[in-house]
């Protein structure tokens, strides 16, 4: 297994710049999860490491090695990547065990076998060699194309929204599984998704792209709990944006910390709703709040609450079982470190 | 946005170097007619030739030339539309196989429609029995574009319509005719290059079109490049007619939704429209298939005792191996330039221009092209080589059109996906590209050997000493009214075709791509 590492990579398409400056650092054996909104260059990204586009700045290195520089560009097959487009893309007139043998060239059959056999254990789809890719279910696909993939002892496994075209129970399931068995054998893996959910459970770091850039990286921690603007918060999870003033002395104010606020605001609050607290006594901090929507979950529930002074309702997250009702009146309090932006800094 | 990435990757990667001689290769073959055509038109003396461009015979041939063709293509598109919204709409008993027995005809060359309705009645002549027999035979071109266009219309859109208040008619009016205009529009402009290029039906009634002319004047004149100044004019004229129908079919081709699954019609059930429906369908099949091919039945078990079969096996064999030749060649030119037009270099755009110019040639024309080419070359003239060569160029464009789509058909994702594993470009082709566009090139090899075994004017000039194919001698005895004789050469000639007709057809392979057969 090797690392990538991209430097200031440039991709133009009829000269409509689809990446620009775009740098992006993955460690040996990590599963790394690029998360972005449809169109921010996300699979255009997976492309250029894969060789199948030609960047026109930036180079990309697999460990030691240069792949792309300027016009000399490593041709796809001589780079030993895997990889695995949405919904597999299996070679529909070929068999399991040939799609799974389809990298190992002149070996011959006594000597694929044990490989396929290997990988479709790996992906538990033992004695499935014979099947045709047509005969299998869409997350057995999946497996079989990454079995494919791993066959060839690739340096790095791309792996391009794999799970958006099944059923969402299904999505889950093959999502873990395949995150684990990756994990396991330290393969390197760069995964493209706008999927939050699936980011956040399978990586081990997020690299959030916005219009051709990494725009925040780290792990999903940190990239959920430090989120740099409203708008990258948003793409990890709900997000309550309030404004806010900061004081000389660091102090945070906002609609939330006081009774009718009417300070100028200098910044916004970014407050994810299950960091606010609801109790039904008046503590020391938080404003008096009415309910005024319940939207029930099952496992938990978001509330609507109005607060006084302050036209927007906002929502906090709470668990289940539930003993509220519309109309209510209760006490909201944030808790938990405060993440103040400023207001130029945010893209709302 | 991946998809933009990938036309980028095609055209920003060279065309390798084989590739690149083998379509040049090809592309010098198609330019041989074309450039004996220009020549023997320009040899003659210049004088004369004007005299027989501007004389008034020429303005009669021009003006039953178009009518004929105007007339044709208004009246088989409105029977073919009618035949494709009854057969797609309504409910009707055996719906699957009446809409293979609709297109069947297609197996049936015009000479052999016009000589089984001779035969019922030998003083069937003229223009308007010309339109009768045109119509009958090229309807089942726009019946097929109509039908697949129709697969492709979404229902739901026809429900919401009539929620909207519109009734059935309005309805297929504003919402669905629209939507098949196109594919219709594809369907006629092959039914108008049928009439243009027909010759068997208009000799043997006698209606003096271009085609006609062309062949009398090579016959009864020692002064070829007359006869090759009219072909020039027909290659315009039909040359036109091309690029109108690729323009339709480019635009045809952009409204496809392939990757939704399209709710399909509730079949009309009421009694009327069923009973109408039926009625149409089999009325268009009496007079299509029924009659034909009973009359062919009745005179070759009528005549049975005394038909010659060692000469009726051997020209089936002669049609069988002669098309079968003519496919081959032309699969094996197409495959480079199918290629190569995928690369979207400028040769192969030039190549894709190139095979249109082709298909612009009728058989007749193709004939006294390659007659003048064959009569340098002594060695070839009067060859089977020619002659399936003339087979080859002059079906061009189908099989082409075959191999690119077909090859356009196989997901660049395959193609990215074998390049990540490790395979070179030569490799993916061998291993990916060829074997899932191998159904679609059959297809195409298909189609030229169907077009093959029918062909006649071309078959007539080209054919070596002694070599008879279904088709001549069929038309040979046809031309001395000895009908009986020439019936077992028809129906065996008919028979042979309906094979590839059905194979194309094939119901496993669901529904039909438009066009394919045509």
């Amino acid at each position: 297994m090797t690392s990538l590492e991209i430097r200031d990579l440039g991709v133009q398409f009829s000269g409509v710049s689809i990446l620009h400056n775009l740098s992006l650092t993955v460690e040996s054996g990590q599963f790394a999860a690029v998360l972005g909104p449809s169109g921010c260059g996300k699979t255009t990204l997976l492309r250029s490491i894969a060789g199948l586009i030609t960047p026109a700045a930036g180079t990309i290195r697999f460990g030691k090695q240069l792949v792309s520089v300027s016009s000399l560009v490593l041709p796809p097959h001589k780079r030993n990547i895997g990889y695995v487009p949405q919904e597999g893309g299996l070679f529909p007139h070929l068999s399991v065990f040939e799609n799974v043998a389809f990298s190992l060239g002149k070996l011959d059959k006594t000597e694929k076998a044990p490989i396929v056999e290997e990988m479709l254990n790996l992906v538990g789809l033992s004695g499935f060699e014979h099947r045709m890719p047509q005969q299998l279910s869409g997350g057995q696909q999946t497996r079989v194309a990454l079995a494919r993939a791993l066959a060839m002892k690739p340096a790095m496994v791309l792996l391009d929204e794999p799970f958006a075209a099944l059923d969402q129970a299904l999505q889950a399931e093959i999502s873990e599984e395949v995150a684990a068995l990756l994990k396991r054998t330290k393969t390197t893996t760069i995964m493209v998704t706008h999927d939050r959910e699936d980011a956040l459970v399978s990586a081990d770091v997020i690299a959030l792209m916005r219009k051709g850039q990494v725009v925040q990286y780290g792990s999903p921690a940190e990239v959920y709990r430090q989120p740099i603007s409203a708008d990258v918060a948003l793409s990890t999870g709900d997000v309550v944006t309030l404004p806010a003033f900061k004081d000389e002395g660091e102090e945070v104010t906002s609609p939330l910390h006081m009774h009718s606020f009417d300070l100028q605001p200098n910044g916004d609050l970014l407050i994810r709703p299950e960091e606010i607290r609801i109790s039904l006594e008046k503590l020391d901090k938080g404003v008096r709040a009415e309910i005024s929507k319940i939207n029930y979950y099952g496992h938990d529930a978001l509330l609507e609450l109005k607060l006084p002074g302050y036209p927007i309702p906002i929502r906090a997250r709470v668990a289940a079982p539930l003993d509220f009702t519309v109309g209510q009146e209760i006490y909201a309090h944030v808790e938990g470190p405060l993440r103040w932006v400023p207001r130029k800094a945010t893209h709302q | 946005m991946s998809k933009k990435a990938h036309g980028e990757a095609t055209k920003a990667s060279h065309v390798p170097l084989g590739l690149f001689t083998a379509a040049l290769f090809s592309l010098i073959f198609i330019a041989i007619p074309l450039v004996y055509l220009l020549r023997r038109a320009l040899e003659g003396n210049w004088r004369s030739l004007s005299a027989l461009l501007f004389r008034e015979k020429t303005a009669q041939i021009f003006t039953t030339t178009s009518s004929l063709v105007i007339i044709v293509s208004l009246m088989a598109s409105i029977l073919g539309v009618s035949l494709a919204w009854s057969l797609h709409n309504v409910k009707i008993p055996m719906r699957n196989l009446q809409q293979a027995l609709v297109i069947l005809p297609i197996a049936i060359p015009s000479y052999v429609f016009t000589f089984s309705w001779i035969s019922i009645n030998p003083s069937i002549s003229g223009f308007w029995a010309a339109v009768f027999i045109l119509v009958l035979s090229t309807t089942p071109y726009v019946s097929l574009a109509a039908l697949s266009g129709l697969r492709r219309v979404d229902w739901s859109q026809h429900e919401v319509a009539m929620t909207l208040g519109l009734n059935p008619f309005r309805t297929f009016i504003e919402i669905t005719l629209p939507q098949i205009r196109n594919s219709v529009a594809a369907g006629t402009l092959l039914v108008a290059l049928y009439v243009l290029s027909d010759f068997g039906a208009v000799a043997l009634l006698g209606v003096d079109t271009f085609t006609r002319s062309i062949s009398n004047l090579y016959r009864g004149s020692f002064d070829r490049s007359s006869a090759a100044v009219l072909a020039l004019i027909l290659v315009l004229l039909s040359a036109t007619l091309i690029a109108i129908e690729s323009r339709a079919r480019g635009k045809a081709r952009q409204s496809r939704n392939s990757a939704r699954l399209l709710k399909q019609p509730i079949l009309i059930n009421s009694r009327g429209t069923k009973l109408a429906a039926q009625i149409l369908i089999a009325l268009y099949l009496a007079l299509s298939l029924i009659t034909p091919m009973g009359l062919l039945l009745l005179r070759f078990f009528n005549s049975a005792g005394t038909i010659d079969y060692p000469s009726l096996f051997s020209a089936s064999i002669s049609t069988i191996v002669a098309a079968f030749l003519g496919a081959l060649i032309s699969i094996s030119l197409a495959l480079p330039i199918g290629l190569l037009v995928l690369t979207g270099s400028r040769l192969g755009n030039l190549a894709d221009k190139g095979v249109l110019l082709v298909h612009a040639l009728p058989g007749i024309v193709m004939g006294l092209a390659l007659v003048a080419f064959g009569s340098e070359f002594p060695w070839l003239y009067q060859t089977l080589g020619l002659l399936a060569f003339s087979y080859a160029l002059l079906f061009m464009a189908k099989s082409v059109g075959s191999v690119r789509s077909a090859l356009a058909r196989v997901p660049q994702n395959l193609i990215d996906i074998s390049a990540t594993l490790g395979k070179s470009r030569a490799q993916t082709f061998r291993a990916v590209i060829l074997p899932l566009a191998a159904p679609g090139v059959l297809t195409g090899s298909l189609l030229v050997l169907l077009a093959a075994m029918k062909e006649l004017p071309a078959t007539l000039m080209l054919r070596p000493t002694g070599f008879e194919t279904l088709a001549t001698e069929m038309w040979a005895l046809t031309a001395i009214s000895r009908f009986s004789e020439a019936a077992p050469y028809a129906l065996f000639l008919v028979l042979i075709a309906a094979i590839p007709t059905f194979l194309i057809n094939r119901p496993d392979r669901g529904s039909n791509e438009e066009g394919d057969i045509a």
